[in-house]
């Protein structure tokens, strides 16, 4: 029963949420699944939850800026995303629920979204949440967010009309099926107009939404410090506690090393880290920190480039894809289970995957490799390296300057070497990488996405995006068709079929090798009680209090 | 070699009677040299390390780059005598081949900064006028560019790999030597016998290389051993930063870097090419220090 719970994170999140309203940490929870129907005394839960105390993160850079319609910086989105709340928000379900929207309707034709807004919400700066926010957000962004993820989808907005005060109608250029994620996530934080005329150039320093927590304070390169909003109401429904949270304050301390982190983590100067693999065992073993563990929606992968010489052959890509062993990479990469193996180019943690194409996909197979590549006519030379036509099969594989893809790459390396590929590496700083992959020349490409939605397939793989986002290089116009009928089929059934369709054509073309799907976990001092974490990521802490 | 030890003897010395015994400079010299510990112990280490960039893969117990994920993490021990890494590899190995990669670094870099050095300080040194002007402000602007970041600039244009390093280090020690020459060259430009040699009709080339070079020989010596230990320690910080050396070269830097995440599990990764690094940048440091105390007439007791 234990582990049926693990795996079905929405009944154990359930599950831990009522334990937490019991005054039970997660540790506790996990016994008492053990031993069900032990009795708990009211007076814990009185005791425990009181207002007050600090919890304290380590992260490991500044934030970029707190205007969340300017960045795509990580560590920016950590902080914007407790300050600005959405209209909507994605249950741990993955449906959509009303936030600052009480409730939305769609027009027949799919061309237009009205939604009703909640009364009662203030702005941390004191002035009223309105449909005119959100006309003023939208605007903002079309004119200004050029560098914002969710900026095309906000494009293809074409009228807002406010209808009232608490209504607002928006027209759409075509249907969209992924405005709604789009809007969602912290990008789309409503904004107040008042907050951003008053702050001038100096917003994005400053901030002001209508989420649980203030901006207090942020000094340059070593601390922002957050405070609980006193006037909270709109808290997501899979939190207990709907109103401010318990936690008086949030610091966000830098601290760039990982080596660092930990140490501050072991010495209770923090209450929280990501943990890297290797210190994953020394904590999931100690009765002072929770482990919280949380699925990327993405995956990590070799693109392997179509329109290169040695990688056009489709028997070749194939070829690489039954060299490569998932699994010892997994192993000896991310002990501690910080990675699982992917065979299909969207993940277990992002709708649209399926159980089906990853058994139709490529696995570890090396006789199979062997016969692919001898069929193409690949024939082993010196240093028992393959040759055709007087070339060795000795392709250069591309990937950024971090340890941890310049590892992935190693043993990519040495796995290929063994059906006689001799393959080369060259490590480049990213953003000279990402530059150097429109040019497309490169063979083959390990990196990685990150994007909650099928339509990453779009982003990621399609001919219109060969300028952009497409490093593989990959372009079919059969999938070409597919992914972009997917973003406009806003039946949910319908649009699974088409992706799953779409991945069909992908393990056939294999522009893709799929790796793995990073997996993150967060160590928890046991100080703090009642945390929680979203399946694919994000801690949750208005349930949360300060224990001591 | 005659002219060294004249144009030497012709330096301003202030040698007192202690050094009476020396009959010829170069025995003087290498007096100084056997009683200067910081020159024997440098040059010992250095040794060492071109013993093992020559002989080392011939010692390596392993191939260094050879994955077996069976073996990892194992600790120092009678198999490995440093330990593996993440990947099984020996790390004893990997370090004997990387002493050929460190040696590489050094000396190519500072070949480059040699060669590149002296054509330029010649030239601006010997020519004067305006030729001297116009490159004396453009090794002054090279000269301002931060180390780091002007072999980091380099290898963004040229791409990352070992070689552009060696290059970009190489290209960062020119304007160094250049101004040693070109200064050498003004001060023997005025001497009796670079006159003499003009008045009989010798070439400028002639002039420049066998009259004017040899003094700033010594200089120029100094200068690179401490270039050597510099370029060393440069190259192992890109590549630990992942700019230099690619997977799965066993550069010192770079395995350097790959163990740091496994601090805590295993030290050896990191310890061993740490001490490797430490030890032979010391080295050659003290070399050069040293070799500073028994060529510089100036420094003498």
């Amino acid at each position: 029963m234990l582990a049926d719970l693990e795996h079905r994170r929405l009944g154990r999140r359930d599950f831990v949420q009522r334990a937490g309203a019991l005054g039970l940490s997660a540790r506790a929870t996990a016994m008492l699944l053990g031993t069900a129907g032990v009795a708990v005394p009211a007076s814990v839960m009185a005791a425990a939850q009181e207002q007050g105390g600090t919890m304290r993160f380590a992260v490991t850079t500044d934030p970029e800026t707190l205007d969340p319609q300017v960045t795509t910086n990580s560590a920016a989105y950590t902080v914007f995303d407790m300050i600005y709340s959405t209209l909507i928000y994605q249950d741990l379900d993955l449906t959509f629920q009303g936030l600052l929207a009480e409730s939305w309707e769609i027009s027949d034709d799919n061309l237009n979204v009205t939604f009703h807004l909640r009364e009662g919400i203030t702005f941390h700066d004191g002035s009223p949440f309105t449909a005119d926010s959100v006309r003023y957000t939208f605007e903002r962004l079309q004119e200004s967010g050029s560098r914002s993820p969710i900026y095309e989808e906000i494009n293809k907005i074409t009228a807002m009309e406010v209808v009232d005060d608490r209504t607002i109608t928006l027209t759409f250029s075509e249907p969209s099926a992924t405005f709604m994620n789009a809007i969602s996530n912290g990008y789309g934080g409503i904004l107040s107009e008042s907050a951003v005329a008053e702050a001038g150039d100096e917003f994005g320093r400053v901030a002001s939404g209508t989420n649980a927590w203030t901006l207090e304070d942020w000094q340059t390169g070593s601390l922002v410090t957050l405070h609980a909003f006193e006037e909270f109401n709109a808290a997501p429904g899979y939190y207990e506690n709907r109103g401010r949270p318990y936690i008086d304050s949030i610091e966000y301390k830098v601290i760039p090393e990982a080596f660092t982190q930990v140490a501050s983590l072991e010495t209770g100067e923090i209450d929280a880290i990501e943990l890297t693999a290797t210190d994953v065992p020394r904590f999931e073993n100690d009765d002072r920190f929770q482990i919280f563990t949380s699925r990327t929606t993405g995956i990590n992968n070799l693109g392997l480039n179509p329109t290169r010489p040695l990688t056009s052959d489709v028997n070749v890509r194939r070829a690489i894809a039954h060299a490569i062993d998932r699994d010892e990479i997994v192993n000896t990469l991310f002990e501690g289970g910080l990675a699982e193996p992917v065979y299909t180019a969207l993940p277990p943690s992002i709708q649209g995957y399926s159980a089906e194409i990853e058994e139709m996909a490529p696995h570890f197979d090396l006789e199979e490799a062997e016969r692919l590549l001898a069929e193409a006519g690949w024939e082993r030379g010196d240093d028992d390296v393959l040759v055709k036509d007087g070339e060795q099969l000795a392709p250069v594989l591309y990937t950024t300057t971090s340890t941890a893809n310049g590892q992935i790459a190693t043993l990519v390396q040495a796995q290929l070497r063994k059906v006689g590929i001799d393959m080369t590496i060259e490590q480049m700083e990213i953003a000279a990488l990402l530059e150097f992959a429109i040019t497309g020349e490169h063979d083959i490409i390990l990196l990685g996405y990150n994007w909650n939605e099928p339509d990453a397939l779009y982003l990621f793989l399609s001919s219109d995006r060969l300028e952009s986002s497409n490093q593989a290089r990959y372009s079919n116009p059969e999938f070409d068709e597919l992914v972009r009928q997917g973003q406009r089929t806003l039946d949910h059934e319908e649009r699974m079929a088409i992706y799953y369709d779409a991945q069909k054509i992908l393990i056939e073309d294999m522009p893709w090798v799929p790796l793995y799907m990073p997996i993150t976990k967060t160590a928890v001092a046991s100080r703090i009680q009642g945390v929680d974490i979203f399946p694919t990521g994000g801690l949750l802490l208005n349930d949360a209090w300060v224990a001591d | 070699m005659s002219s060294t030890t004249a144009s030497l003897a012709n330096a301003p010395t202030t040698d007192t009677g202690l050094n009476h015994a020396a009959r010829t400079p170069r025995a003087m010299y290498w007096r100084r040299f056997r009683r200067n510990p910081l020159c024997i112990t440098g040059a010992l280490l250095l040794a060492l390390l071109m013993f093992l960039a020559a002989f080392g893969h011939l010692l390596a117990p392993h191939d260094p780059i050879l994955v077996n994920t069976a073996d990892r993490f194992i600790a120092p021990g009678a198999q490995y005598f440093f330990g593996t890494d993440e990947f099984g590899r020996d790390i004893f190995s990997r370090i004997l081949y990387g002493a050929r990669i460190a040696v590489q670094v050094g000396i190519v870099s500072v070949v480059v900064a040699f060669v590149g050095g002296i054509v330029l300080g010649l030239i601006s040194g010997y020519y004067s006028g305006w030729i001297d002007t116009i490159l004396s402000r453009l090794l002054e602007i090279w000269l301002s560019f931060p180390d780091i970041l002007f072999v980091i600039a380099v290898v963004a244009i040229l791409g990352p790999s070992l070689n552009n390093v060696i290059v970009a280090l190489g290209f960062l020690s020119i304007p160094a030597y250049a101004r040693i020459v070109r200064g050498s060259v003004m001060s023997a430009r005025q001497e009796v016998y670079v006159e003499a040699a003009r008045s009989v009709g010798v070439s400028n080339a002639r002039i420049m290389g066998r009259h004017i070079l040899p003094n700033v020989v010594a200089p120029l010596i100094i200068l690179s051993s401490l270039r050597f230990g510099g370029a060393l320690l440069t190259g192992a910080g890109l590549s630990f930063i992942g700019l230099g050396a690619q997977p799965p070269e066993p550069e010192w830097g770079a395995i350097l870097s790959g163990g740091r995440t496994y601090m805590y599990q295993a030290p050896w990764i990191t310890v061993f090419p740490g001490i490797a690094i430490a030890v032979f940048v010391l080295g050659i440091n003290m070399l050069g220090d040293g070799l500073r105390d028994v060529l510089d007439p100036r420094l003498t007791r």
